[in-house]
């Protein structure tokens, strides 16, 4: 029966060949998304296009945190705490979403208001209950001594009474057999001081859903608030207010101010896009062309990301992405750790999902050996890894 | 059978009929071809889905090769009723006597496809032989063991043997991992490093919950009989997520130099020092 079969997928194939001639291709292929900025056809763009796509928030054309409701729950929490409710609130969002912006609106309304503050930015994996002691000691300036545990709660709650945002959580997410104490010990920090102090912490999705399901995590807040990414809307907003930005007054001949109306590739996009930005501006330089009138733009259809490259994978590279969007990032020494394999083989794993594409190599870092996923293809990455069944 | 009858019968096929019997089959075939390569480009597309996607092919083949057989007796044989009922009989008493255990196995599978007691993807035992399903025919059930072998098993002996199905549809499954220490070691630091190390394994399913339980065996001499319970993410990692957690307690043991050497306390080591099976 196999044979005849595969007789017949040969035959089949055969046919194919000569009666339908191959369509087109037209995905784009993976690699091609991560590298476009720094492609030939983008550096070909002129710079007022760039300027007006740059890959970041625009300062005040638009913020990443679009949504209001976002930044009025944490003032709400804040203002329950000071209420004297017993308040500590969790954030947390797909990469790229916003979250260190929205902590830093909120604190800036925080200064308006004249509550004291504290913002802690996590920036390497904390290791040991000591480890955690020292390091929020030395993030929320208290005396520098030796403390334990119990020692280091008595300081904590001795500081005059203030909001701390803790930002980066994934930092916390760890596959040692240490990881349960150390989180242990920022709970206990967290519930030993949760009312004299407002713990608010963010951290991507992943790294939440991660410490949430192995260590309860969740437990430790009275209020949490999954932080949207952009929907459709908010992205053709941003888009059109980009263009608008950057001079162009006409798209595919529709004027700018009648793009959110007509039938437009700007729709298109913001659909295609799933709520990331980065991608969405992708989408807008990759398929455009100067019109023949002066300020005017031409945007073909959007194109098919081709993942086909991240299903070729093997078993262990694909944990290993699944590990490093829980973990935020991976060095070379924790993937040995995690993987148990040796030195060069990590390095040569995480190479390889760098020159794909897939990765980027945190060179800014006093830790250059850090792997994170890329920022623009994350979103794409991490939901063909749930769909695989390698990530839940 | 009558003269009359075999003649009326013989008259039924003529080149037309029979073309248009195989033509029936033939098409038949195709049409289920086609839906496996979908169900297949769709367990690709989405493979967290495979298990339910897989469940939906030996329905379909019964109900599609029940309505070919349907549609060539009544819309294209169209035979009288005492040929159908002389046909009926010498079918019965052909399967009775010639083919016994054939018509077992497809009753049993025709059984099986409407009652299902496992799904292609899920993990069984059956008899001695454990592994994941990977085709539910007609007449036999292929299991995939870790030994990378395929094991045919007729339907008609699934139907008669008692199953268990680790899984039953879901792609995450409890597995017990059984491992044997001696009772130097401090009892609460055994469980704790079992339970660490559990959680460090990239294969275990974080969602559900990890157990570890240790109690004292005698057999020669005392020893330690220390059982992890923990979800695997996915039934085809089973094997592999058991023994990453068992080295990784073996290790993290050496590490804190809680014990060396020997895994057991005395030189005779228990008959299955290290065991791991799906808890059903």
């Amino acid at each position: 029966m196999p044979k005849i079969q595969e007789w017949f997928a040969e035959q089949w194939q055969a046919t194919k060949q000569r009666w339908l001639p191959e369509k087109e291709d037209n995905s784009v292929a993976l690699d091609q998304v991560s590298r476009f900025y720094q492609s030939d056809f983008y550096l070909s763009l002129d710079a007022g296009l760039k300027s007006a796509f740059y890959d970041g928030p625009l300062g005040g054309l638009d913020s990443r945190t679009l949504e209001r409701k976002d930044l009025d729950f944490l003032l709400d929490c804040c203002r329950l705490w000071q209420g004297g409710r017993n308040v500590s609130c969790g954030i947390y969002g797909e990469k790229g979403t916003g979250l260190s912006t929205l902590l830093n609106m909120f604190t800036t309304e925080l200064k308006q208001q004249d509550q004291a503050f504290k913002q802690l930015n996590l920036e390497r994996r904390l290791t040991s209950e000591q480890d955690v002691i020292n390091t929020l000691a030395l993030l929320l300036a208290i005396e520098p001594k030796e403390y334990n545990l119990d020692t280091f709660i008595e300081a904590l709650n001795q500081l005059p009474a203030c909001v701390i945002t803790v930002d980066n959580i994934h930092f916390l997410v760890q596959r040692t057999l240490d990881a349960q104490v150390v989180v242990d010990t920022f709970s206990a920090i967290i519930l030993a001081s949760r009312g004299h102090h407002l713990w608010i912490l963010a951290g991507e999705e992943q790294a939440w859903r991660r410490l949430s399901y192995g260590y309860q995590f969740g437990n430790l807040f009275s209020h949490q608030q999954h932080i949207a990414n952009f929907n459709e809307s908010q992205i053709r907003d941003l888009l059109i207010k980009r263009f608008s930005y950057g001079g162009f007054h006409t798209i595919n001949d529709i004027a700018i101010d009648q793009l959110a109306n007509e039938k437009s590739p700007v729709n298109d996009i913001s659909k295609r896009s799933k709520g990331c930005v980065e991608l969405g501006l992708f989408y807008c330089l990759n398929n455009l062309t100067y019109g023949t009138k002066p300020q005017s733009i031409f945007i073909l259809s959007p194109q098919e990301i081709d993942i086909s490259q991240l299903k070729k994978l093997t078993k262990l590279e694909l944990f290993t992405l699944a590990e490093i969007s829980t973990h935020g990032q991976l060095s070379i020494k924790e993937h040995h750790t995690i993987f148990r394999v040796s030195l060069s083989e990590s390095k040569m794993i995480l190479e390889h999902l760098r020159v794909l594409g897939i990765l980027d190599k945190n060179e800014e870092l006093a830790r250059s050996d850090a792997y994170s996923l890329k920022l623009i293809i994350s979103a794409v990455v991490i939901r063909n890894l749930i769909s695989m069944n390698y990530l839940y | 059978m009558d003269k009359n009858v075999f003649q009326q019968f013989v008259d039924l096929f003529s080149y037309t009929t029979l073309a248009s019997i195989l033509g029936t089959l033939v098409f038949t075939w195709l049409v289920l071809v086609g839906i496996r390569w979908a169900i297949n480009t769709l367990v690709n597309y989405n493979p967290k889905y495979r298990i339910q996607l897989a469940q939906t092919f030996p329905v379909l083949r019964v109900l599609l090769w029940f309505a070919a057989i349907s549609y060539i007796v009544i819309g294209i044989i169209q035979p009288p009723q005492s040929v159908i009922y002389a046909s009926l009989g010498s079918l019965g008493l052909a399967l009775g006597l010639a083919s016994q255990d054939a018509a077992k196995n497809l009753v049993a599978g025709i059984m099986m496809a409407i009652s299902p007691r496992f799904k292609i993807g899920d993990m069984v035992q059956v008899g001695e032989h454990y592994g994941e399903v990977i085709s539910l025919d007609l007449s036999t059930t292929k299991l995939h063991t870790f030994d990378d072998n395929v094991i045919t098993v007729p339907n008609a002996d699934i139907l008669k043997m008692p199953i268990s199905n680790s899984n039953n549809g879901e792609l995450n499954e409890m597995v017990a991992i059984d491992l044997h220490f001696p009772v130097s070691i401090p009892v609460a630091k055994l469980k704790n490093i079992a339970l660490d190390a559990a959680k460090c394994s990239y294969y275990v399913y974080l969602k559900k919950p990890i157990v570890a339980t240790v109690f004292p065996v005698f057999q020669d001499d005392f020893y330690y009989h220390l059982k992890i319970k923990a979800y695997v993410l996915d039934v085809r990692f089973e094997k592999a997520m058991a023994t990453d957690i068992a080295e990784r307690v073996i290790e993290a043991l050496h590490d804190k130099e809680l014990f060396e050497g020997s895994l057991f306390a005395s030189t005779l080591a228990p008959a299955h020092p290290l065991e791991i099976h799906p808890s059903h």
